[in-house]
C-alpha cells in the first residue's frame, strides 16, 4: 500500500512538471510570435542605398535584423545609447541611436530593430527585440 | 669689387699671385651669380626636393641673401616642406614594414596640399592602396560625407574603416567625436 501511494505521488509530480513545461513553451511561442508580428510588417532597411546615396530615405519605419558589433557610447541617463550593428548582405556596420527603457543591449546580441532615419540622417531605433 | 681689383692691379701689375687671386675672385663672383640665379629659379618653381638636395651649395648663398629676405624665407620654407615629406615617408615606411598598411596610407593621405601631389608620396600611396582597398574605400567615403556635413553617414563609414583597421587611433577619434555629437542631437 505505501508503495502504491508513492507511485501515485510520483505520477502527480510528473504531471505537474509536464504541465508547467507546456505552459512555459506555449508562452514562449506566443511571446515570440508577438515580437515577430511587431516587426513582420516592416520593410528591410535599405543599407546599401543609405550608405551609397546622398538622398534622404523616407521617414517611414524599417526593420534592421542584425548583430550588435559594439556599444559605442551612452548618455548620462543610460537610456540613450549608440551602437554599431552589423547587417545587410555585405555585413556593413551601421551606427544606430537607441532610445529605450528596455533592458540594455550588449555586444554580440542578435536584434530585430524598428528604426527610422532621423535628424542629420542618423538611424534611430524606437523598439527592439533580442532574438 | 671692381675698384678693389683695379687698386690691386695698379699696386702690383706684374705680381702673378695677385693676378691669380683676382682671377679666382672673378670666377667665384661669376659662379655665385649663376648659383644665385639657380636658387631663384628653384624657389620660384617651388622645387623642395632640389632645394633640399642642393642645400650645401645654396646654404651660404641663402645666408648671404640679406638683400633679398623674401628669397631666404621662401627657400627655408621649401626646406621645411621637404623635411616634412621625408619624415612622413619614413613614418609610412616604418608602419608598412610592420604590416600596418592602412595607417601607413593615412600618414600620406593627411599630408598638406602642397605635398600631397609629390610623385614619391603618390607612388607609395598607390602601392599601399593595393594592400588595403576596402579600408581606403571606407575612409574616402567617410571623409567625403564628413565634408558634406552628413555626420551619421560619415560615422557609418568610419565604423566600416575601423573594422578593416582595428585600433586605428585616428578613426577611433573620429568615431568618438561624431558619435558624441549624434548622441547629443
Amino acid at each position: 500500500m505505501p508503495r502504491n501511494s508513492n507511485s501515485f505521488l510520483n505520477k502527480q509530480k510528473l504531471l505537474i512538471a509536464g504541465a508547467i513545461l507546456f505552459l512555459v513553451a506555449v508562452g514562449a511561442v506566443f511571446l515570440n510570435s508577438d515580437a515577430t508580428r511587431q516587426f513582420s510588417n516592416l520593410a528591410e532597411f535599405p543599407v546599401e542605398n543609405y550608405l551609397e546615396n546622398n538622398g534622404v530615405i523616407s521617414q517611414e519605419d524599417f526593420l534592421i535584423d542584425g548583430t550588435v558589433d559594439n556599444v559605442l557610447l551612452r548618455d548620462g541617463s543610460g537610456r540613450r545609447f549608440l551602437v554599431s550593428v552589423q547587417t545587410g548582405k555585405n555585413g556593413h556596420l551601421l551606427p544606430v541611436l537607441v532610445d529605450s527603457d528596455k533592458k540594455p543591449i550588449q555586444r554580440g546580441q542578435q536584434l530585430l530593430m524598428r528604426v527610422h532615419v532621423g535628424a542629420q540622417e542618423g538611424i534611430v531605433c524606437t523598439n527592439y527585440e533580442i532574438r | 669689387m671692381h675698384s678693389l681689383m683695379e687698386i690691386a692691379v695698379r699696386r702690383a701689375p706684374l705680381d702673378s699671385d695677385v693676378a691669380k687671386k683676382i682671377e679666382t675672385i672673378q670666377d667665384n663672383a661669376t659662379n655665385n651669380q649663376g648659383l644665385y640665379e639657380e636658387l631663384k629659379r628653384i624657389v620660384s618653381a617651388g622645387d623642395h626636393r632640389a632645394a633640399f638636395d642642393r642645400m650645401n651649395e645654396f646654404a651660404p648663398l641663402a645666408q648671404e641673401a640679406k638683400t633679398d629676405p623674401k628669397l631666404k624665407s621662401d627657400y627655408e620654407s621649401l626646406l621645411e616642406l621637404e623635411k616634412s615629406l621625408r619624415a612622413a615617408n619614413e613614418k609610412s615606411d616604418s608602419l608598412e614594414r610592420r604590416g600596418n598598411h592602412s595607417e601607413a596610407w593615412i600618414v600620406l593621405e593627411t599630408l598638406p596640399d602642397s605635398l600631397a601631389k609629390d610623385p614619391r608620396a603618390l607612388e607609395r600611396k598607390a602601392r599601399l592602396a593595393g594592400q588595403c582597398p576596402k579600408f581606403i574605400g571606407s575612409h574616402t567615403k567617410a571623409v567625403a560625407n564628413e565634408q558634406a556635413n552628413r555626420p551619421a553617414k560619415a560615422l557609418a563609414w568610419y565604423l566600416n574603416a575601423l573594422a578593416e583597421s582595428p585600433g586605428n587611433e585616428e578613426i577611433v577619434g573620429k568615431i568618438q567625436t561624431l558619435g558624441n555629437s549624434m548622441l547629443k542631437n
